[in-house]
């Protein structure tokens, strides 16, 4: 199996995706990349941008159209489709990896504003009285007071649904 | 013949042994037939019977609780709510503020979009400036490029003008060389010369460069030449001499 030999696995690990750092902004439509699939030295970091973070971008962001470019045009580039129909423009001839990856955390990543714009948001959203895996609780059972579910405690014969008062009505 | 004769015969077990062949028959045959049957009952009483007794009439009582529990669950209930409500009211007072004083939402998401206007443009400018240094960089290059490509012009001609002179010299050389060629009438001279001296190219030769002529050459053939030549060679030649550096520096020292 060749696809587990060398690093090939281990840029698709859980704990590797996670340790993306670039979270794009819910601006960003799509984003797109140019690369070289043989590149000279000053194009060598795009090519390991996406060899080494592509999988990271798409695990963090579920919503952005990714695309690749390869050997399409001389200098590497991303170009990022923002929501208003802008486009902007990164060019990285001449960048490593990390420094890409700094630059699109910064300029294009969530920064800490919209971090907490997005937390109050999350807040305001929250509604006590709702249940499920979204919400706050799943179960009314979790409210303390009210009767657990009857996985974990047998409920008496007369509230469960099988009981009849009057076996003559039905 | 258990066929035949289970037809013939009149009794019951007969028909009964027929029809079992039959069927083994049609499975062999691969005919399937479903198998007909009773199902099994459903565990319990059947639902035309009346609850039985020890069902029927027999009412869950709940315990009473205390009326001073009641009341006290009751009242605190209502201390309870009345909080809720009263932390809600607060918690929509403080919003409302922060968004009269520019730190709603709206306002944050605003702050948002400056902030990423600005970013855009800083982008903007870093890429002008890669821009210009690559023009820049890619200028010199061409310089560069050109100086080369103008060396390697330069070498090729003067490597032209050489074979070019080279040539020259060659023809010239021949033009004086001409003086020597056989010409009709220089031809019986040039015949009686080569007589005298004859050049023979039958010999054997080694690593040294020495030249074994077996059977030694004579000007003038006398005698019936010998047909068999193939043992004249079979002789180990030049092992004494080894390469011709070797052989070179042995003569030096024998001279």
């Amino acid at each position: 199996m060749p696809f587990m030999h060398g690093s090939m696995p281990l840029r698709r690990t859980f704990f590797y995706l996670q340790q993306g750092k670039v979270k794009l902004r819910d601006n960003v439509n799509v984003f797109s990349m140019g690369f070289h699939k043989n590149p000279t030295p000053e194009q060598s970091g795009a090519r390991d941008f996406v060899y080494w973070n592509w999988a990271q971008l798409q695990y963090h962001n579920p919503k952005v159209q990714l695309v690749k470019h390869a050997d399409k045009v001389v200098t590497p580039f991303a170009r990022a489709y923002l929501n208003d129909g802008r486009e902007v423009l990164f060019d990285l001839d001449g960048m490593k990896r990390e420094e890409i990856e700094k630059l699109l955390a910064k300029t294009l990543g969530k920064t800490e504003l919209v971090e907490r714009r997005e937390h109050l948001e999350s807040i305001a959203k929250l509604n006590p009285a709702d249940f499920g895996s979204k919400n706050e609780r799943q179960c009314m059972c979790e409210v303390q007071g009210q009767h657990p579910c009857t996985g974990l405690l047998r409920a008496p014969q007369c509230v469960t649904g099988k009981y009849r008062w009057n076996h003559n009505l039905i | 013949m258990l066929i035949n004769s289970s037809r013939l015969s009149i009794s019951s077990t007969g028909r009964c042994l027929l029809a079992s062949a039959m069927s083994q028959m049609d499975e062999v045959f691969g005919v399937q037939k479903r198998q007909m049957g009773r199902r099994q009952p459903k565990q319990g009483k059947p639902p035309i019977l009346p609850p039985s007794k020890k069902v029927l009439y027999h009412v869950v009582h709940a315990p009473w609780q205390k009326p001073e529990d009641v009341e006290e669950l009751l009242w605190r209930r209502h201390a309870y709510n009345n909080a809720v409500i009263s932390l809600r009211e607060v918690f929509r007072a403080e919003l409302a503020q922060n968004a009269s004083h520019g730190q709603g939402i709206e306002a944050m998401k605003e702050a948002e979009a400056l902030e990423l206007d600005e970013l855009i443009a800083q982008n903007e400018k870093r890429n002008e400036e890669k821009r210009a240094a690559r023009k820049e960089r890619e200028a010199e290059d061409a310089k560069e490029t050109k100086s080369v490509i103008l060396e390697e012009i330069r070498v090729e001609l003067e490597k032209r003008n050489a074979g070019k002179k080279q040539a020259e010299d060659e023809v010239k050389n021949a033009i004086s060389r001409s003086s020597e060629f056989i010409t009709r009438s220089n031809l019986e001279t040039k015949i009686l010369e080569a007589l005298e001296k004859p050049t023979i190219y039958d010999f054997a030769i080694d690593r040294a460069g020495n030249k074994y002529f077996v059977p030694e050459p004579v000007k003038y053939q006398e005698g019936t030449p010998t047909r068999q030549k193939g043992r004249l060679y079979d002789q180990t030649l030049g092992t004494q001499h080894g390469t011709i550096e070797e052989a070179n520096k042995i003569q030096q020292k024998s001279v």
